[in-house]
C-alpha cells in the first residue's frame, strides 16, 4: 500500500534544494536555542490564557494522525507534539520544536482525517525542513530598520522574530517545500494525498468578502489558491485512495458546533451560514445542527446574499475599515435604513424562524430552538410570541446556564406586555 | 513672549475646564452613579506581554509573562476589595480545570476584544459598546456583577536599541495597561481605565518590572469609584413571579 513514486521524490528534492529546507540535523547556537525555549514556553502562555482546547475526542484524533505521519526528529531539541487552539480563525502553525499548532477554526472545516494529515503533514515538514530556524538566520541579516516590525498580531508583541515567522508564514518557496513535501508524506501513508489540494480549495473560500484579519499562510489568500493548484498538478497522476472520515466525524462533531457559534458571535455570519448548511446536508435528521443553522440565519442580521468572487480587493478592504471602525449594531442600524437592509433583515429572520419551526416540528421538547424563536421574534417586535417562545425554553431547560439571560429578557417582555406595548 | 505667555494661560484655562470631564472619563454614567455599579467583580487573568527589545530582534518573555500577569491581577485584586468590591481573581488553573468555564472565558474575552477594538472614550457613556451574550454568561456562571477584563504590556529596550530607535524609528521602552469592566447583566461596557508608565532605557531586573507592574494596577483602579451597593439597581422580582405573569399575560 505504501507506493513509492520516484518522479515525485526527485521533484521534491529539486524543490527542496532550491528553498533551502534542511532536512538533516541541524546544529544550533546558543541564540537559537532561545526560539526552542520559548516554542515551549508559548505552550504555556497558551494555557495562561485558557486557549488550549482540551477536548480528549478532537485531541486524541489530532494527535494519533500527527504522530502518524511525524518523522523521526532528527535533533534532540526537536519533539513532535500536536495540539489543539480554540480560535475560530483558519490556521495552523508549527514551532521550531516540533509544536504543531491547529486552529479549532481550521479543523471545523475540514471534511476528513486524510485532509487532518495533509495539513499536519505540511505544518511537520516546517519542522522537518527547520524552516524557523533558516529563516530567523535570513531574518537577522536584514537591517536593523527591517526588523522593527510592529505588532504582527495577538502574539506577536511577545514572541521572538523566528516565532513570529513561524506563526504568521514563511518564504513563498518554503511554503511550496512544505507542500510539495507534505504529498510525499501522504504518499509514504495510508492517507491520500489529493487531500492536499482538497484543503487549500476549502480554505481558498472567503465566505466574507473581508480581506484576511490576519495574514497567514492559511489565511484566505489568492496564494491559497495557487498552491491549491500546484499541488493539484503534483497529484494529477497518483490514484485516488478511500478517504478516512468515521472516525473524524464522531471526534470533532462538538467542535464543528461549537466554531459555528463561534462565527454567529463573532459576527462571520456567511462563514457561520455555509458551514451549517454543510453540517445539516450531512446529518439531516440532526436537530442541533438544523438548530445551529437557525442561529447562523438570525446571525446574518441585514446583510444579504455575498458573491465574494465578485468584490474587489478595494471592496473588501472597505469591509474591512468598516467592520473595524463600528460596532455590529451601528452597522445593523445603518443597513436598516436602506431598503435592501430591511428586506435582507426580513427575510433572514424568516429563514432563522422557519428553521426553529422545523426544529420544535421534529422535537417539541428541544429547547434551544425556543430561544431563537425568542430572539426572532423580538428583534420582530412580537412582544408576546417572544415571551411565549422564552417562557417555553424556559419550561424544557429550567437549569440552562443561560437561564438569567433568558429570565432578564422576558422580564423585559413581561414589563412592554403590561404597559400595551 | 506675551504670545507664550496667552498661550500658556489659554492651554491652563482649557486644561481646568476639562478637568472635570477628564475625571469622568472612561465611565458610563450610570457607573459614576451607582446605578450599574457592581458588588461583585471577577477578575479574568491579564492578557500579559513583557518583551525586550535587543539590537536586531525581540525577545519575548513568555515565562515572565505569565507571572507578571499574575501579579498584576492580584495587585488590582487587592485595591479593588480594598474599594468594597468583592473579587474574584479567575485564575488560569480553574478556568482550565471547568471546561464549562473555559467556553465561556474563551467566548467571552473574544468578543470583548471584537468590542474594545472599536472602543472610542468619547462614546462610552451612549452605551453603545456591548460584549454580548458571552460576558452575560460568564458573569452568571461565575454569581457575580460584573467581568474585568484587563491587557498588560511592557516593553524594555536597552539603550543602544532606544538610540536606534530615536534615529530611525522603530519600538521605545514603555509600559501601559488597561482594565475593562463590562456589567453581567447586560453586556454593557462600563469602564475603561487605561494606564501608561515611563520606562527608561536600560536592562531591568524582575524587581523593577514588578515595580512597573505595580505602577500600572495601582493606574488602572486609582480612580475607580468605592463600591455602594445602594446605589445599584437590582431585580426585585422573582423568576417565578415573572414566569406567573408571563403565563398570564399571554393567555389573555
Amino acid at each position: 500500500m505504501r507506493r513509492a513514486f520516484p518522479w515525485l521524490a526527485g521533484l521534491v528534492c529539486v524543490s527542496a534544494a532550491s528553498a533551502g529546507g534542511v532536512y538533516e540535523p541541524v546544529s544550533i547556537d546558543k541564540d537559537e536555542w532561545r526560539l526552542i525555549e520559548e516554542s515551549k514556553d508559548l505552550e504555556g502562555w497558551f494555557s495562561s490564557q485558557s486557549l488550549l482546547y482540551m477536548e480528549p475526542k478532537t485531541l486524541a484524533l489530532v494527535r494519533r494522525v500527527g504522530h502518524e505521519i511525524r518523522p523521526q526528529p532528527t535533533d534532540d531539541y526537536i519533539e513532535y507534539e500536536f495540539f489543539v487552539l480554540r480560535d475560530p480563525s483558519p490556521n495552523a502553525f508549527a514551532l521550531p520544536n516540533g509544536h504543531v499548532y491547529i486552529h479549532t477554526g481550521m479543523l471545523a472545516r475540514l471534511d476528513d482525517e486524510d485532509q487532518l494529515a495533509a495539513l499536519l503533514a505540511h505544518e511537520i515538514n516546517h519542522v522537518a525542513g527547520h524552516h524557523g530556524i533558516i529563516e530567523h538566520r535570513a531574518t537577522r541579516k536584514k537591517t536593523i530598520a527591517g526588523m522593527v516590525i510592529g505588532s504582527l498580531g495577538p502574539w506577536g508583541g511577545m514572541i521572538s522574530l523566528g516565532l513570529q515567522t513561524s506563526i504568521y508564514g514563511y518564504s513563498r518557496e518554503l511554503e511550496q517545500e512544505a507542500d510539495d513535501r507534505a504529498i510525499e508524506v501522504l504518499l509514504a501513508s495510508r492517507y491520500d494525498p489529493h487531500a492536499l489540494p482538497d484543503v487549500l480549495d476549502i480554505l481558498g473560500r472567503d465566505y466574507e468578502g473581508l480581506s484576511p484579519r490576519t495574514s497567514t499562510v492559511w489565511s484566505t489568500h489568492p496564494e491559497v489558491r495557487a498552491r491549491a493548484e500546484t499541488s493539484r498538478a503534483l497529484v494529477a497522476g497518483v490514484p485516488r485512495r478511500e478517504r478516512h472520515g468515521d472516525g473524524f466525524e464522531a471526534a470533532v462533531m462538538d467542535m464543528r458546533a461549537m466554531t459555528i457559534e463561534d462565527y454567529v458571535q463573532d459576527d462571520y455570519p456567511h462563514t457561520a451560514v455555509a458551514l451549517a448548511e454543510s453540517l445539516v446536508a450531512r446529518y439531516p435528521s440532526d436537530l442541533a445542527s438544523l438548530n445551529l443553522l437557525g442561529d447562523a440565519w438570525q446571525g446574518m442580521g441585514a446583510q444579504g446574499p455575498l458573491d465574494p468572487a465578485s468584490q474587489s480587493d478595494s471592496d473588501k478592504r472597505h469591509n474591512l475599515r468598516d467592520r473595524a471602525r463600528k460596532t455590529r449594531a451601528q452597522r445593523l442600524a445603518e443597513a436598516l435604513e436602506t431598503e435592501e437592509g430591511r428586506a435582507a433583515y426580513a427575510a433572514n429572520l424568516q429563514r432563522a424562524e422557519e428553521t426553529y419551526q422545523r426544529v420544535i416540528a421534529a422535537d417539541a421538547t428541544f429547547a434551544p430552538a425556543y430561544r431563537g424563536l425568542g430572539e426572532v421574534y423580538e428583534q420582530q417586535a412580537r412582544t408576546r410570541d417572544a415571551a411565549e417562545a422564552y417562557l417555553n425554553y424556559i419550561k424544557q431547560a429550567p437549569a440552562a446556564p443561560d437561564r438569567a439571560i433568558v429570565m432578564s429578557r422576558l422580564r423585559l417582555l413581561t414589563t412592554q406586555l403590561k404597559v400595551g406595548q | 513672549m506675551g504670545i507664550k505667555i496667552r498661550a500658556v494661560v489659554t492651554l491652563a484655562a482649557a486644561l481646568g475646564c476639562s478637568t472635570a470631564a477628564f475625571a469622568e472619563r472612561g465611565f458610563t454614567n450610570e457607573f459614576l452613579s451607582g446605578a450599574t455599579r457592581p458588588k461583585s467583580i471577577a477578575l479574568l487573568p491579564a492578557e500579559a506581554t513583557i518583551t525586550r527589545q535587543q539590537v536586531v530582534e525581540t525577545k519575548g518573555l513568555i515565562d515572565e509573562s505569565v507571572v507578571f500577569g499574575a501579579q498584576f491581577d492580584a495587585d488590582v485584586a487587592k485595591v479593588l476589595a480594598d474599594k468594597g468590591y468583592e473579587v474574584q481573581v479567575v485564575d488560569a488553573d480553574r478556568i482550565n480545570a471547568d471546561r464549562a468555564l473555559q467556553e465561556y472565558v474563551v467566548d467571552a474575552k473574544r468578543a470583548y476584544d471584537e468590542m474594545i477594538a472599536r472602543y472610542r472614550p468619547k462614546k462610552l457613556p451612549d452605551r453603545i459598546y456591548n460584549a454580548g451574550d458571552s460576558a452575560r454568561l460568564l458573569a452568571s456562571h461565575l454569581g457575580v456583577d460584573a467581568i474585568a477584563f484587563s491587557k498588560l504590556s511592557i516593553t524594555i529596550t536597552p539603550a543602544g536599541k532606544a538610540i536606534m530607535s530615536a534615529l530611525i524609528g522603530g519600538t521605545t521602552s514603555g509600559a501601559n495597561s488597561m482594565i475593562g469592566i463590562v456589567d453581567g447583566d447586560t453586556g454593557d461596557l462600563e469602564v475603561v481605565q487605561i494606564a501608561i508608565a515611563i520606562v527608561a532605557p536600560g536592562e531591568k531586573t524582575p524587581e523593577e518590572i514588578a515595580a512597573y507592574v505595580a505602577t500600572l494596577a495601582a493606574g488602572n483602579t486609582k480612580r475607580v469609584p468605592g463600591a455602594d451597593p445602594s446605589q445599584r439597581i437590582e431585580v426585585a422580582v422573582s423568576d417565578d413571579e415573572v414566569l406567573d405573569e408571563a403565563e398570564t399575560l399571554i393567555r389573555e
